[in-house]
């Protein structure tokens, strides 16, 4: 506990300490020192917090709150948030001052960027663990002003500040429906701590606790990003620097999972449950997963690509908690164990895989001063680190073996299979349903990294920027094989993993215990052995195609050489510019879901007779943002402007109309 | 309710009703003059009839000094630096403005025998009150020039003060002081402003100063 307390004193003190500096290489390189020396201390207590060591106990501070009291907690599940938390700041941290360089000398946005970045993960941190709602609201909005601010580094950009803009408002609405949250359980439980409000919770009403889990599903959906909220992600995260949008993406929305397993517990745990709330987070998970990498699938800009990805990835989280709760809610706690399990697995791997591809392209826009994919191309061969850990990311976040988004993906898979929530039809249906929705979730995702990987790193340089990028400092692509390497690990090593979630699941605030299905830890294991096959066979056969191309190589002496390069469209010696393109490989999706994307295409190819230089630009306007909230708002706005004729710029008739009003009440009152 | 009483508060109606009538803002500020020192004598009329105090000599002394005396001399000042002197194009005109203030007191003592809490014999007071009230936000409403504005708020404050006196037969010293020095920042403010506005303009017809609507 002390550990903790030194870990956030560390982080706290080393961003203050940023202003007194000067030059802008000393304050990147204290405020990365202060940052990883935080997170140490802070891991270290989270490792000990996961071995139960602190569980039960609550910690108070002496600071004294207007209401209630700074208390927190280490327990496994906070300490498991905590260990994520800690990981992913840590190794953004390495990753920024390098990346920062780039903006240039700006000493003092250097100062406010790290003393922001270590209050934004000292808040996250803060969060997971308080156990008072006063205490826990505090945080919440230290996180999101801080991350705020962060997105608007470069607050010049007119674009920047509309994304700043759009996430405040976002963040504040969840954060409104979370106060009403809090105040409801407050008033019913007589306090504001976290452990009143668990004891309290038997003797909540239906009504009361079906307004609880609504208020909490939009409040952290906000911040998570489910399907009609998601809208702040898109915007924000191709805004911020590519660390703080790892850091946003990869643990940030994750503080919103953290806060609705949280309201599980508040909610009395099992018992509090009903079926209805699991099938929403199902439906809701699914119906995010789907949009969110349909959407992914057609960008063009490459953090707007991962940012809608994250909201397909909040979906899977929402379902395996939805399965968690529906496990719950019908007391089948084999269901509700792999529920719980496949969400948290794939909380911890979306944090890895999602942080590892945002400062993958955030590698590539240093590299080539651009984040238009459809601009880059061929940089596998100029940054072959960076290219390998991005491939290695992009793998991991299509689920495929032997990397960690597999095993996570399979146990939800499992959970929904070995289970089967009973043998009625009806059930069977919501079962295909539900597996339906995952296998598109999946195949989409395939589609989308290939597409990110394929035209960014392979292929032909587009531009005279990718052609003459070069790779990025180490300091920069360590952390992202750092990360790439967590991700192999877990895929290597399943059943590790899943004995320590377990002590997650021991967790008292969660009240889910026992071992996990034999079959499943067989397949696991099973598992973890046809990755050690996967990866021994892709060894030998890139041992082969050494042996055969040296060999080749001797008998090309001997006749004329033959070259190619990918995505020739079988043309003999093509330019780089008639390569496919992130758009055109996305074209056979974007005509077949038309109505979905309903696509905006700016200038044509016209029939002409002699070819002309022709420009065309097709962009996809965001379902919710541009094609519900927008119109919605200019609707709105122009219903109000009918109000304007009162405002009549003249004195009199403002004063005849208080007149008129004072005469009427008067009448009013005299009359009835 | 002695008779004279009645008769100041018979004066208060007449300076409404000829205020409606006259386009000469002199004319205008010499009439709330008259409204004034009617008011200000009201305090004592009313110390003869249930013995006279230190507070209603005060009272008196003070509401004559602002009301009869300093605002019209103020007003005057700020009239002569307009160079105006008549109101020529009111928003409403003169026959149709005693028709409506005439209209208004008829409402006033509709309202006045309606307010239960006021004892019958104060009924007089309390139509003049509401009636100067309603006289005063008239005035606000039916006419440009801005002194006019500023005649209409005095008069409000006046039926105001008349209010409070209907209401609490005897009216503290510390609230008629309150209101008085609402009405003396009030009618400094609205003078200065009112001279800035001709410096400005050229005019003070408030209803040009229309370009401030969004």
């Amino acid at each position: 506990m002390m550990l903790f307390g030194i870990g956030i004193g560390v982080l706290v003190g080393g961003g203050l300490l940023t202003l007194v500096l000067k030059k802008s290489a000393g304050i990147n390189k204290l405020g990365m020192a202060s940052v990883v020396a935080g997170n140490v201390f802070v891991i270290v207590a989270a490792l000990l917090g996961l071995s139960g060591r602190y569980a039960g106990e609550v910690y108070q501070f002496f600071l004294p709150l207007p209401v209630g009291a700074v208390l927190f907690s280490l327990s496994p599940l906070s300490s498991f948030f905590l260990l994520i938390i800690a990981v992913v700041t840590g190794l953004a941290a390495v990753y920024a001052p390098k990346y920062l360089a780039h903006y240039g000398e700006m000493p003092w946005r250097f100062k406010a960027h790290w003393l922001l970045y270590n209050l934004l993960a000292a808040s996250m941190m803060l969060v997971v663990t308080a156990q008072n709602a006063v205490f826990f609201m505090l945080a919440w909005e230290g996180m999101s002003l801080s991350s705020f601010f962060l997105v608007l580094f470069q607050n010049e950009r007119t674009k920047v500040r509309r994304a700043g803009w759009i996430y405040l408002v976002f963040t504040h609405v969840g954060a409104a429906c979370l106060l009403v949250m809090f105040a409801l359980l407050a008033q019913v439980s007589g306090s504001f701590d976290f452990d009143a409000m668990r004891a309290a919770a038997a003797g909540f009403s239906p009504g009361l606790k079906a307004a609880i889990f609504v208020l909490a599903l939009v409040g952290f959906g906000m911040k998570a990003g489910f399907f009609p909220m998601y809208v702040w992600l898109p915007e924000a995260h191709p805004a911020a620097p590519s660390h703080v949008s790892a850091v946003m993406s990869g643990v940030m929305i994750k503080t919103a999972i953290y806060g609705i397993v949280l309201t599980l517990g508040l909610l009395g745990g099992g018992q509090g449950t009903e079926l209805w709330m699991g099938w929403t987070l199902v439906v809701l998970g699914l119906v995010s997963g789907i949009f969110g990498i349909a959407f992914a699938a057609v960008q063009q800009n490459a953090k707007r690509l991962l940012a809608y990805s994250s909201v397909e990835n909040i979906g899977i989280i929402a379902t395996g908690l939805g399965v968690w709760f529906i496990g719950m809610a019908s007391s089948n706690e084999v269901l509700a164990r792999l529920g719980l399990m496949a969400a948290l697995l794939h909380t911890v791997n979306h944090a890895l895989f999602k942080s590892l591809l945002f400062m993958g392209a955030g590698a590539l826009q240093l590299a080539t001063e651009t984040l238009d994919l459809d601009r880059m191309g061929g940089l596998l061969k100029k940054m072959p680190r960076s290219g390998l850990a991005i491939i290695a990311g992009a793998v991991a976040i299509s689920g495929l073996p032997p990397f960690n988004g597999f095993v996570g993906e399979f146990l939800l898979y499992s959970s929904v299979f070995a289970q089967g929530f009973g043998s009625s039809l009806v059930r069977a249906v919501y079962v295909i349903a539900i597996l339906g929705g995952l296998s598109i979730i999946g195949a989409l995702a395939v589609f989308t990294f290939t597409k990110l990987v394929g035209t960014s790193l392979l292929g032909e340089p587009r531009t005279d920027h990718a052609a003459h990028a070069h790779e990025v400092p180490a300091s920069m692509y360590v952390p992202m094989l750092v990360l790439a390497g967590l991700c192999l690990f877990i895929g290597l090593f399943p059943l590790p993993v899943m004995s320590a979630l377990k002590l997650v699941l021991a967790d008292s605030g969660l009240a889910v215990v026992g071992q996990l299905p034999s079959g499943i830890v067989s397949s696991l294991a099973a598992m973890q052995w046809v990755a050690f096959a996967l990866i021994g066979l892709i060894g030998v056969f890139a041992l082969v195609r050494s042996r055969v191309l040296s060999l080749h190589k001797v008998e090309n002496t001997s006749r004329h050489k033959v070259g190619s390069t990918t995505w020739d469209c079988g043309y003999h010696n093509p330019t780089p510019r008639m390569q496919y393109t992130a758009s055109s490989f996305a074209q056979p999706l974007a005509s077949f879901a038309q109505p979905l994307y309903s696509p905006h295409r700016d200038g044509s190819i016209g029939p002409d007779l002699f070819p002309a230089p022709v420009a065309r630009k097709i962009s996809f306007p965001d379902l919710i943002l541009d094609r519900a909230i927008k119109p919605m708002y200019s609707w709105i706005s122009r219903a109000f402007e009918t109000f304007s004729i009162i405002q009549h710029g003249n004195t009199h008739w403002y004063v005849l109309y208080i007149v008129i009003a004072l005469l009427a009440v008067l009448f009013w009152s005299f009359v009835i | 309710m002695t008779s004279l009483q009645n008769m100041l508060l018979i004066v208060v109606l007449i300076t409404d009703l000829t205020m409606a009538a006259n386009s000469r803002l002199g004319t205008c500020i010499n009439i709330t003059a008259i409204q004034g020192f009617a008011l200000g004598f009201l305090p004592l009329a009313i110390g003869l009839e249930k013995g006279m105090n230190f507070e209603l000599v005060a009272i008196a002394v003070i509401g004559i000094a602002l009301r009869g005396i300093l605002f019209p001399y103020i007003l005057h000042r700020s009239l002569l630096n307009s160079g105006t002197s008549r109101e020529l194009k009111p928003i409403v005109g003169y026959f149709l403005s005693v028709a409506i203030v005439l209209v208004l007191i008829f409402a006033s003592l509709w309202i006045s025998i309606r307010i239960d809490f006021i004892a019958p014999q104060l009924l007089l007071l309390s139509t003049v009150a509401l009636s100067t009230i309603f006289a005063g936000t008239f005035f606000i409403v039916g006419r440009r020039l801005a002194i006019m504005q500023i005649l209409g708020y005095i008069l409000l404050e006046n039926g105001i003060y008349c209010m409070g006196l209907a209401f609490v037969q005897d009216i503290p010293m510390i609230v008629e002081l309150g209101v008085l020095f609402d009405a003396i920042v009030a009618v400094f403010v609205m003078s200065v402003a009112t001279n800035k506005i001709h410096e400005e303009f050229e005019h003070f017809d408030i209803q040009k100063l229309d370009s401030l609507k969004g």
